[in-house]
């Protein structure tokens, strides 16, 4: 019989995709173990230690309350995953029977599917975002909610796509002249065929999402304080960026790292899903 | 007369697609009559746009006509409810013209093949399957393989495969032949014929290529922009078309005994067609080749439609009819 290798193995064969799954697994490990990794209370003031340069006691300094800078930062990657994974699943959740009932409707409903798409599209998310914490209150899970609804409609848009072109394909007309349930034919055929493009959507929101709640918070709408987030982190060290820059470099550098790495993680996930490319 | 029916029977059927935005209609089949009857290959001949391809769609149930009958094991089909209607077709199977592109890369050659007869509610055994791909000429190995590890003739052999599980009255063959290499046509065309004339399933087969069609069908229709131009037995057709077209597409099949000589002399047989197929939207008035007919008599051929007649050996629509 031909060899066949898992997926997981044909995920992780190019170096490129090993650096970038270990890189995430540091991230994941970080935010586990946030308050076990954390040297200090990220929320302890410290007011006679307030903007300490990077030094033995303090690794990355500490802010205008004397707050331990590292601490800080292990605890906003643990909330900014959080809230990151949170909002993808629910874009999952939501865009994906969205995408293949739009791809599977045919006359009105599929005029009225693919036009509502079309209107979340033309809404800037951030926009949407700030006027539907606006209308819940800020917080984590509006902060979820609101970039959920923003990022759901390019979901559905890119998986109606992927299903049209897929029902078109001989392979599914070959299936239906064979008398194949029209169920079965979207289980067995068209559902698998979207995944590969669906789960490089995902990556793509999930990252997406990380640099929607840096901006949300920055703003102030986002995660709350004292909660550590990656934007709230930015957001109180931007009034110190010259003088003390590590406090808005860190978690800047922070970001920066994790979507890079999620951009990557995206295509060695498509690149894993198609068989085509699976040897 | 026999007591079987034939397997398939279409009866002026037509169909029109509306092209998007321009409002405007192209009729790609314009009242075709053909019937298959049970155990024989039928070919269907004509150039990209003729509406041969729209046809296999419509018997394969993929399309709906426009207008016309369409009877499947002497049932007529127009007006059943969708349940009943797939029931009917159910023994009708089709093979495409993209090899790798009708099986989906997703899954292993072995459910490939099964999946006909899961749609039958029939789980076959492994050693089934693999019968079955003996019986296309591949080994067992290529059962847990997947489409993008097979060259196209075996991919073809798979889509074959598939197509003969479930035992099917026809099989509509769509360019079965037309992706693959020379060498690889001969071989599959043999395969197909072998199967045919061993299980006396009836083929509708669909070809651009008269060479192709002469060899494998018994009878031959010749269509063009969406009408039958000519019907008679293949070797018939071949050796003494009564239609122009036909006249200019058999011309161009290359043969062998042209060759050794290289006179130029059979050269000289040659009939280049002028200029592309009318568009389908705005078919000619009168005789639909006449734009391109190198036999055009007169303004018979502008003004008066000719019918499809009776010849010697078949039918032809022409107004030079023998």
């Amino acid at each position: 019989m031909a060899e066949r290798t898992t997926p997981v193995a044909a995920l992780l064969r190019p170096l490129t995709q090993k650096i970038t799954w270990s890189v995430l697994a540091v991230f994941v490990l970080v935010a586990a173990a946030a308050p076990l990794l954390a040297p200090y209370d990220p929320a302890a003031q410290d007011l006679r230690n307030t903007l300490m340069p990077p030094g033995p006691g303090h690794l990355l300094g500490t802010d205008e309350f004397g707050r331990d800078q590292l601490s800080r930062l292990f605890h906003a990657v643990r909330s900014s995953l959080l809230i990151s994974l949170a909002t993808t699943a629910a874009v999952a959740a939501a865009g994906i029977p969205l995408g293949l009932l739009a791809g599977y409707a045919r006359g009105f409903a599929n005029v009225v599917i693919a036009r509502a798409i079309d209107v979340g599209l033309a809404l800037p998310s951030l926009v949407l975002a700030l006027g539907l914490i606006a209308a819940l209150g800020a917080g984590m899970r509006s902060t979820v909610i609101a970039l959920a609804v923003g990022y759901t409609p390019y979901l559905a848009r890119v998986v109606r796509g992927v299903v049209l072109r897929v029902r078109q394909e001989e392979y599914v007309e070959s299936a239906r002249v064979s008398n194949v349930p029209p169920w079965r034919i979207a289980v067995r055929h068209v559902v698998p065929n979207t995944l590969g493009v669906t789960s490089v959507q995902l990556t793509l929101i999930f990252a997406f999402a990380v640099i929607g709640e840096a901006g949300l918070s920055f703003v102030g709408l986002g995660v709350q304080p004292p909660t550590a987030s990656l934007g709230n982190l930015l957001a109180d060290g931007s009034a110190h960026s010259l003088d003390l820059p590590i406090l808005t470099v860190a978690p800047g550098l922070v970001i920066a790292v994790l979507v890079i790495t999620l951009l990557f993680a995206g295509d060695g996930v498509r690149d894993a899903l198609d068989p085509r490319r699976r040897r | 007369m026999t007591a079987t029916s034939p397997v398939l029977r279409a009866a002026n059927l037509s169909r029109s697609f509306r092209v998007r935005g321009t409002g405007q209609e192209v009729r790609a089949l314009r009242g075709v009559d053909l019937t298959v009857p049970a155990g024989s290959a039928v070919g269907l001949v004509g150039e990209s746009g003729s509406g041969k391809s729209t046809f296999a769609r419509i018997v394969a149930g993929l399309l709906q006509p426009s207008s016309g009958e369409l009877e499947l094991m002497g049932t007529g089909v127009a007006g059943l409810p969708e349940r009943r209607r797939r029931r009917l077709a159910a023994p009708i199977q089709m093979i495409f013209q993209n090899p790798r592109a009708s099986l989906n890369p997703r899954l292993p050659v072995h459910r490939c093949v099964a999946e006909p007869l899961l749609a039958q509610g029939v789980r076959p055994a492994r050693q089934e399957v693999l019968g079955l791909l003996d019986r296309v000429g591949l080994p067992a190995r290529v059962a847990d393989l997947h489409a993008h590890e097979l060259s196209g003739g075996q991919c073809q052999r798979v889509a074959i495969a598939r197509a003969v599980a479930g035992r099917p009255a026809l099989i509509v063959a769509d360019e079965p032949v037309s992706a693959l290499d020379v060498s690889v046509q001969a071989l599959v065309l043999n395969l197909l014929k072998d199967i045919q004339e061993e299980s006396g399933t009836s083929f509708l087969f669909i070809s651009h290529d008269l060479g192709v069609v002469r060899f494998f069908c018994d009878e031959v229709n010749v269509l063009y922009l969406g009408q039958i131009v000519e019907r008679g037995d293949a070797e018939s057709v071949f050796a003494d078309p009564r239609h122009p077209y036909t006249e200019a597409l058999a011309s161009a099949v290359p043969d062998v005994s042209d060759v050794p000589d290289g006179s130029g002399a059979d050269r000289s047989r040659r009939i280049v067609l002028n200029g592309e197929p009318p568009r389908p939207e705005q078919p000619p008035p009168g005789c639909a080749f006449h734009t391109r007919c190198h036999r055009r008599i007169g303004p018979i051929c502008d003004e008066t439609a000719p019918e499809l007649l009776p010849t010697a050996t078949g039918l032809t629509r022409c107004h030079l009819r023998a």
